[in-house]
């Protein structure tokens, strides 16, 4: 037997199989397992209802797992010279302070950083959009915060204050309960809170319910626009540990609803 | 490029093809609902071990064991616990050579509980069990099939008498079940200890230099539904070591615990992915829960369990309700470090079995009491059917030996006269007591600090109230 050739003839048999099996698992990996026909069905369903999706469907992988909310390592001696423009002395092993000087504050309590601090440069903040959201990227940076973990939510200025909201990102997920809210007034007094939580690791993966499913399943009311709809994180109830992927849909007047992506259960 | 080396490559090749796709058949496997019944890539990296199936055989060595083992000539009677190699001779030979034999006879005579005191008051060697262990566990545990001969609904005691048969092939045991009394004749197996190991025990237990103990019953005024022993002269003492008690340190309740997935490896195991986690650092505890199956961690080690939809009846079946509660329990065993877990107690209840398991270092109880002035009762509670662990609610804490054992004083009339006297005399003055215990042992409160060191106390139960008082060491 020619066992050179016997050679040849299987690694073209496992490298076919091995492509194979490779395009299998990325087929069965995605979403695109639902069916075109339930698609369909769903459109149907959703036109005879005068639901419109002007949103685009994002392609997600099939299985997500949760996430871990972790306490978040502030270096608060850090944080203090930012603010205060000195070191503060701090007794040790302490978990949540609170410190005032002045009318500058770091609050640190189990679920929120809250930081009121004069600003130096704050009136030319004050003078541009552009200006105030770069600038208070690092500061967020100086303080712990990546510029890729933040994602800008929404804006709001008015003649006395600008407000500035960040969603926090976990690999290219938005985290709906994690936000960074700041207010600048004109006198360039920031007013910011931020989440003491850092979202790490995710386990316990599960099959991701389709949107479609959460459209035709939901309950939406009729005559309606969706806007957006896009998936990241967020916890259930109050002190749990882990986020669970969740669906948010957007209609054009404003109104937000999210579906738990496990089960498909509509939350508050 | 030579042929040889050519050929080489290409092996390389194919064999890199072979791995990838027996892994890429794993992944497959994986992600099928209708699964093999072998878990293709988790059994290679994965698995901690602690699910893995439970043997037999060390069970019945870890949990089938007697609380003592009494030697008696008329009423003296001599003590031998875990620590004497004489009890693991005896029950050993008891064990392996005559259960599965009288669990096949039909016994000989089937005689009224209250003839005990006549059997027992003899020459003899007494097995006695905390628990009264239902006939179809020990089966289970002995690996014997049940019989259709009539036989005893558990064994709560054994006793051997060697001296009731002359004939040196056959020995005489009674079984004592809690409501009748079974006597055998078994016929000595080839590799079974001999008889006259039996017959000379009594007189070589006598001379060593053993405490001598009496009924407490027959020596003083004190009342007890049960056969309490007690030392007259204790000789050298008995022997106990420092105990140091933690909270295990993978189950301690901080935030670093949970990061780092400790307390979920430890209590979770392998539903760790699948129950969501609820914490508040405030409240005390930690929650892990899905639809079915709600685990409470508290901050003081106490772990609780409930299996949360109606309760299904499942068979009445106590020895499959034990291999769950033992299950569960040894998944976790590791935590509790070198303290034995034994059962204390199995009762059937409506449609599950209760069953209640004690700490014991070294044959020495570590008793439980929720509260300084509540009863004692068992840190391992556990509900369960045939089926599933319905409910449990566990003190968990870590034992290690500190030093060496130390003589103790166990004399009896020094406890009376010196002890009792001058700290508890209500003890003595109260006429309607009825004793439950008298004995060395150690105790620990739910609320005791992280990190406690334990010493060997008198633990005295009355129907009403504990009485702790510490030993005292043997001088000189």
């Amino acid at each position: 037997m020619d066992w050179s050739k016997a050679k040849n003839i299987l690694i073209i048999t496992f490298l076919v199989l091995n492509v194979f099996m490779l395009g299998m698992i990325v087929f069965i990996s995605s979403n695109m397992s639902f069916t075109d026909d339930y698609i369909k069905y769903s459109k149907e369903y959703l036109a005879s209802r005068n639901i419109e999706i002007k949103a685009n469907i994002p392609h997600i992988s099939k299985y997500i797992g949760k996430v871990f909310y972790s306490t978040r390592d502030y270096d608060i001696e850090n944080m203090c010279r930012i603010v205060f423009g000195k070191e503060i002395s701090l007794s040790e092993n302490e978990n949540f302070i609170n410190i005032v000087v002045g009318g500058e504050v770091i609050n640190l309590s189990e679920d929120e950083l809250y930081i009121k601090d004069k600003i130096p440069e704050g009136e030319i903040w004050f003078r541009d959009k552009n200006t105030f959201e770069n600038g208070l990227i690092k500061y967020l940076k100086n303080i712990g915060f990546d510029k890729s973990e933040l994602l800008t939510e929404k804006s709001f200025e008015s003649e006395h204050m600008k407000e500035i909201v960040f969603n926090i990102k976990y690999k290219n997920f938005c985290v709906y309960d994690q936000k960074i809210t700041a207010q600048l007034d004109k006198d360039g007094f920031l007013v910011m809170s931020a989440p003491n939580k850092i979202i790490k690791k995710d386990n316990g993966k599960r099959e991701v319910i389709s949107i479609y499913q959460v459209l035709v399943m939901g309950g939406l009311p009729s005559n309606i626009v969706i806007e957006n709809i896009d998936i990241g994180y967020r916890r259930i109830s109050e002190g749990d540990l882990y986020g669970v992927p969740v669906w948010r849909i957007k209609l054009d007047d404003g109104t937000t609803m999210f579906y738990n992506g496990f089960t498909g259960e509509k939350l508050d | 490029m030579s042929k040889d080396k050519r050929e080489r490559i290409k092996t390389r090749i194919l064999i890199l093809l072979v791995i990838t796709c027996i892994i890429q058949l794993g992944i497959h496997w994986n992600m099928q609902t209708q699964r093999l019944p072998f878990h293709f890539i988790s059994e290679i990296f994965a698995g901690n071990g602690r699910s893995t199936n439970l043997d037999v055989d060390s069970l019945r060595k870890t949990y089938f064991i007697p609380e003592t083992i009494m030697v008696s000539i008329s009423s003296s009677y001599w003590r031998l616990d875990e620590r004497d190699h004489q009890f693991h001779k005896i029950w050993d030979d008891i064990r392996d050579n005559y259960l599965s034999i009288i669990f096949r006879q039909k016994p000989d005579k089937i005689l009224p509980k209250e003839q005990w005191d006549t059997i027992t008051g003899a020459r003899y060697i007494r097995i006695d069990f905390d628990a009264t262990w239902p006939s179809n566990v020990v089966n289970w545990l002995i690996e014997e099939k049940p019989s259709d001969t009539k036989s005893f609904e558990g064994i709560k005691s054994i006793v051997i008498a060697p001296q009731l048969d002359v004939n040196q092939a056959v020995n005489t045991l009674f079984v004592y079940d809690g409501n009748q009394i079974y006597q055998y004749q078994v016929n000595i197996k080839r590799d079974a200890l001999p008889k006259s190991y039996y017959s000379s025990l009594m007189d070589e237990v006598s001379f060593s230099n053993r405490p001598s103990l009496r009924l407490l019953t027959s020596v003083s005024n004190f009342v007890s539904n049960n056969d309490i022993f007690v030392a007259l002269n204790s000789g050298k003492g008995s022997a106990f070591s420092r105990i140091n008690m933690v909270i295990p340190r993978e189950i301690v309740l901080n935030r670093t615990n949970l990061e780092n997935y400790s307390i979920q490896d430890n209590i979770l195991l392998d539903e760790k992915e699948s129950l969501s986690a609820n914490y508040i650092d405030s409240s005390g505890y930690i929650l892990f829960t899905d639809t079915e199956n709600l685990y409470r961690l508290y901050n003081d080690g106490v772990l609780e369990y409930k299996y949360l939809p109606s309760i299904s009846p499942g068979q009445d079946n106590a020895s499959a309700a034990f291999k769950q509660a033992v299950t569960f329990i040894e998944q976790r065993r590791h935590l509790v470090g070198e303290a034995r877990i034994s059962l204390k107690s199995i009762k059937k209840e409506n449609n599950y079995y209760l069953m209640e398991f004690d700490y014991k270092l070294e044959g020495v109880p570590v008793h439980f009491v929720s509260e300084k002035d509540s009863m004692i009762s068992s840190p391992i509670i556990i509900k369960a059917n045939s089926e599933r662990i319905l409910e449990c609610q566990w003190i968990i804490r870590h034992f290690s030996k500190i030093d060496k054992p130390v003589y103790y004083n166990i004399d009896f009339p020094d406890l009376l006269n010196n002890q009792i006297a001058s700290s508890y005399p209500e003890i003595l003055e109260n006429k309607d007591n009825i004793f439950k215990r008298i004995e060395p042992g150690y105790i620990f409160e739910r609320h005791s600090p992280e990190s406690v060191i334990l010493l060997p106390n008198w633990i005295i139960s009355t129907d009403s109230k504990n009485y702790i008082i510490p030993l005292l060491r043997k001088e000189g």
